[in-house]
């Protein structure tokens, strides 16, 4: 079951980052404007954003580990009925996820302004770190800008909490960072064309349609415990 | 709508922040927190960069130790990463760099020290090229070929004769020690110094090609001396008697040797350039409370009057007012012989008093012709060309594709059951025969060997893709005033009084128009201000607190002033009394009416027809003309265009491209819009910053005639560069293939590639032949000029 889940996180963070790359790519160009003119060789430039991905990787995983420790707690209270109930949920939010992407239904929006009120606290701490001129400083940004009110990250959220475990709610949020570096690592290189690709409707379709089936099948599978 | 940051479609109603409207909440949190930094980091992307053309101070500098084209790259990228640095462009045919920078935020000299990293070495234009690499580069060849040749010595004695079959392993034994012991050992030190010393540069140039990213044939060199050189000395350890020492430096020697010459091709191809550089540095004489005392031009005021002596230069742009001078033009116009300039005429920067002394006043501006003229040639020789297209993309993946081939090759013929030895002398023959550098050398040595014989002859090319453009054309039209006319307008009749003259000459003395600057010269007494052009009419300005207006019945139409029908009659009637219709009237008026008017005509070329007729030869000619009549021309010219306003000439252009290919010749600014229509736009006259926007080529001076010489210089820079490209394609295509079956071994690949190099090198700087055409015998100018005090004035 738990294999499922991480294999799960990783794609929703596959497929799912190519709808994040302007807006992520605007992040990490932003990081190199501020760095300014003289920070821009390879080596810095990179463990910059290496350093800015691993900080956002990590606020994944601690929120991970939190949404893990809920899902425990429901289950606990609940004496163990929860958690298919749990799944369930898990799988309803990848539905309306993949509505979200491919642009069908916005649902989840309404879920990304409730985050907006934990967002409010904390992004003012990510002003400390601007300008991100060192790894240092970038890493601190994707700490901040890890707790972004996400759609994306909110449905993998629920999967975490999923799993009534706060160890396995982190693993599955850390499974699903990895799953967007590619992305945005490669999104350095080739950013005109790669965005031109993902922005293609037939794209975004297939990209939400396949994680709607995946919400689907965890649905069906928690249905059928 | 699409989101303002990533593009995607936005929900309706969008989110929003300010004008902007977004497609989620991440998006506009990234928004506000970065602010336009996002978007100006998503703008920026590579294809992006080249659009903008940044506002900065431009400085070029000659850049030593530049050796291949990644060297190119990496200039730029270095230059790049340059607090202040806006954009960066080189060119390593001409060792050139041109940097747009931030004064605000560096200089001249930070950047001079910032660029000079990694083996290069930066220098301000004017500066000298120090001798010592000569030296350097000069040391590297002796000691390759001395110690090359010891290696080869003991090759012939202890390794050929056994190698060929020649004489049996065995009847070596006797000189045991020398031939097994000495002889390798020697071998082995000489080779390693060969090795480390004298290939210094060839891995400098492989590292250069690592860092950018863009492999090169020093790339394929490194790894065929190492690999050679580090076989040989694992074999010697081994006690094995199969040594490559000889292959090693044969490699580093005759590599070294086609450098050596291509640096002095390249050094040859841009000397022009470099000499034309070093003899700049004006100072201006000015008179200040009755002393003379020196100045930097950039001290000078608008109308300041500068004194020039004998045997100095002109610092600056200027009208004489006084004194008469012989002068040698030759920078600006390539003209051998001194003119000689009297009072009222225009002395260019730049240009030498060979005799006499003159006092001038700078205009408006102060520029200095040589300055314009410099600025032209430093960006031709910066640029590398960034339309090399095909010969560039060949090279960026001919040398991992030879790599691979090289790797697939040993493998194969080991895997094949070929013997070690026979798979690495396979593999290592490929590497050194394949040829890159040709395709990397085949056009900017040629353009530069173009662009500097233009140069020499007084024609100036003004960008690389010029020779890349058709040499027959199906019409060749030329303007006529200015081009198949003098254009030195001299004014033939005069109606109205002395005041008129003053005030008419001191507005046109601020205009450059032909018929401005003959009327200039009627007059030296007032001096005007604020002038406003109005293009192909005339111009206004005041004088002494009056607005005075100069020119055709259009302009004061344009101003609403009155024309005195007596005055227009009497004008017609003079230029009737010339004859044949060449007279321009140029009325003179102010307080809303004309108060007389001056007639000025123009005068035709000496020789035109010969020029025509040549010109007719190969294309159509058309003239263009601006005036009502040209019937002199009709005769010789296929096809005339009369009453083309300036503005209209690039139509009349286009309307013949629709035809064919179009020539267009014609002064530099009026004409510019047609010349940047036609397929060749020829400027004739001063190198401006506009003509050299505009045309291909510039020819500056009244030699009309040079356009052939402009002909054939681009026709055989045209071919060369096709040849070079030809050759390119053509060897590598048979070299690689009998080096990949094993039919060349490294010592002749070696040979064979560095001859296609310099073969290349040869064929790109040998000297362009003058025009082969017959050219009708051209005297010395007549110095129009002088006409002018025989002019009648009626009052």
């Amino acid at each position: 079951m738990e294999f499922t889940f991480y294999y799960t996180a990783i794609v929703i963070g596959l497929l799912g980052s190519t709808h994040c790359l302007g807006m992520c790519g605007g992040i990490v160009g932003a990081l190199d404007v501020n760095a300014g003119k003289t920070d821009q060789k390879g080596l810095t430039r990179i463990s910059r954003h290496l350093a800015y991905n691993a900080g956002r990787i990590i606020s994944y995983s601690i929120a991970g580990g939190i949404a893990g420790f809920i899902g425990l707690l429901a289950a606990d209270f609940s004496l163990g009925s929860a958690a298919p109930f749990g799944r369930f949920i898990a799988g309803l939010f990848m539905i309306a996820l993949g509505l979200y992407l491919a642009d069908w239904w916005r649902v989840l929006t309404i879920v990304e302004k409730a985050g907006m009120h934990s967002w409010k606290k904390i992004q003012p701490l990510g002003q400390r770190f601007l300008p991100a001129k060192t790894p240092m400083q970038a890493f601190g940004l994707g700490l901040v800008w890890g707790w972004l009110p996400c759609g994306l990250v909110y449905s993998v959220l629920a999967l975490a909490a999923a799993t009534t475990s706060p160890l396995n709610g982190a693993l599955i949020m850390f499974s699903f960072g990895i799953g967007t570096l590619p992305m945005l690592i490669v999104m350095g290189a080739t950013a005109t064309q790669l965005m031109k690709l993902v922005r293609h409707p037939v794209i975004r379709q297939l990209t939400g349609a396949s994680i709607t089936l995946l919400g689907l099948y965890i649905c069906m599978t928690a249905l059928s415990h | 709508m699409d989101c303002k940051l990533c593009k995607l479609p936005t929900p309706v109603p969008p989110i929003k922040s300010g004008d902007h409207e977004f497609c989620c909440i991440g998006c506009r949190e990234v928004y506000k927190h970065f602010g336009d930094d996002v978007f100006v980091a998503r703008s920026q992307k590579p294809s992006a960069i080249e659009a903008i053309t940044p506002e900065g101070t431009e400085v070029f500098f000659k850049i030593d130790g530049m050796h291949c084209s990644s060297c190119e790259i990496l200039i730029e990228r270095i230059a790049e990463n340059i607090d202040g640095v806006l954009s960066a462009a080189s060119n390593y045919a001409t060792s050139t760099a041109k940097i747009i920078y931030d004064r605000a935020v560096t200089d001249e000299t930070k950047l001079v020290e910032l660029l000079s990293v990694t083996g290069y070495k930066a220098r301000h234009c004017s500066d000298a090229s120090s001798p010592d690499d000569d030296n350097r580069a000069l040391l590297r060849v002796i000691t390759a070929t001395s110690l090359s040749a010891v290696i080869m010595m003991l090759y012939l004695a202890f390794f050929y004769p056994t190698n060929l079959g020649l004489v049996d392993v065995n009847d070596l034994k006797p000189m045991n020690w020398l031939a097994f012991r000495a002889a390798p050992n020697a071998m082995l030190v000489l080779t390693t110094i060969l090795v480390f010393y004298v290939a210094a540069p060839i891995f400098r140039g492989g590292l250069i090609g690592l860092r950018t990213g863009v492999l090169n044939m020093d790339n394929l060199l490194s790894i065929a001396i190492l690999s050679s050189y580090g076989y040989s000395v694992s074999q010697l350890y081994a006690g094995s008697h199969d040594l490559y020492f000889d292959i090693t430096a044969a490699i580093v020697t005759v590599v070294t040797y086609g450098r050596y010459f291509e640096r002095g091709a390249r050094a040859k191809a841009t000397k022009e350039l470099s000499n034309l550089m070093q003899a700049w540095t004006p100072v201006a004489r000015i008179k200040e409370n009755g002393t003379y005392k020196q100045c930097s031009i950039d001290e000078l005021k608008p109308g300041a009057h500068v004194f020039v002596l004998h045997n100095e230069p002109v610092p600056v742009d200027g009208i004489i007012m006084n004194g008469q001078a012989a002068i040698d033009e030759s920078l600006m116009t390539g003209e051998p012989f001194p003119v000689t300039r009297n009072q009222g005429d225009k002395v260019y920067g730049g240009a030498v008093v060979v005799e006499g002394s003159i006092e001038i006043q700078v205009g408006q501006e102060i520029e200095s012709q040589m300055d314009v003229l410099a600025h032209i040639l430093w960006n031709i020789q910066s640029s590398s060309g960034h339309k090399r297209g095909l010969a560039d993309r060949i090279a960026r993946i001919f040398v991992p594709a030879v790599l691979l081939l090289a790797v697939i090759v040993t493998g194969g013929s080991l895997m094949a059951g070929l013997t070690p030895e026979a798979a690495f002398l396979s593999g290592l023959a490929t590497l050194i025969v394949s040829c890159p550098c040709t395709f990397g050398l085949a056009i900017p040595l040629a353009t530069a060997t173009g662009v500097s014989t233009g140069l020499r002859r007084g024609i100036i090319i003004t960008s690389a893709d010029t020779f890349e453009k058709p040499v027959h054309f199906d019409t060749i039209a030329i303007d006529k005033t200015g081009t198949l006319s003098t254009g030195n307008m001299s004014v033939q009749d005069i109606i109205g009084n002395d005041e008129m003259i003053k005030y008419g000459a001191a507005v046109e003395r601020l205009s450059s128009h032909p018929i401005a600057e003959a009327i200039a010269r009627l007059d030296h007494q007032l001096s005007a201000s604020d002038l406003t052009i109005h293009p192909g009419r005339g111009a206004v300005a005041m004088v002494e607190d009056r607005q005075v207006g100069v020119g055709s019945r259009q302009l004061f139409a344009t101003l609403q002033w009155q024309i005195d029908p007596e005055i227009t009659a009497s004008a017609i009637k003079a230029a009737n009394e010339a004859g044949n219709g060449q007279s321009v009237i140029s009325y003179v008026g102010w307080n809303g009416q004309a108060h007389g008017a001056i007639l000025t005509r123009d005068q035709s070329r000496p020789h035109w027809q010969a020029i025509v007729d040549r010109l007719k030869k190969t294309s159509r000619v058309a003239l263009l003309s601006g005036a009502e009549h040209a019937s002199e021309y009709h005769s010789h010219i296929d096809e005339v265009f009369t009453g083309v306003p300036p503005e209209a000439k690039a139509a009349v252009i286009r309307g013949l491209l629709a035809k064919g290919s179009v020539a267009m010749i014609g002064d530099g600014s009026n004409d510019a819009p047609a010349l940047a229509a036609a397929d060749l736009g020829i400027a004739f006259g001063a190198p401006t910053v506009l003509a050299a926007d505009a045309a291909d080529v510039i020819i500056p001076g009244d030699r009309l005639e040079k356009i052939f010489d402009a002909f054939e210089i681009i026709a055989t820079t045209r071919t060369r560069i096709r040849q070079n490209l030809g050759w390119a394609l053509l060897y590598n295509a048979i070299a690689i293939p009998l080096a990949l079956s094993g039919h060349i071994n490294p010592l002749f690949a070696a040979l064979a590639m560095s001859s296609s190099s310099l073969l290349v090198v040869w064929n790109s700087s040998r000297p362009i032949a003058k025009s082969s055409l017959p050219t009708s015998p051209i005297e010395p100018e007549i110095n129009i000029q002088n006409q002018i005090k025989m002019r009648s004035v009626k009052v």
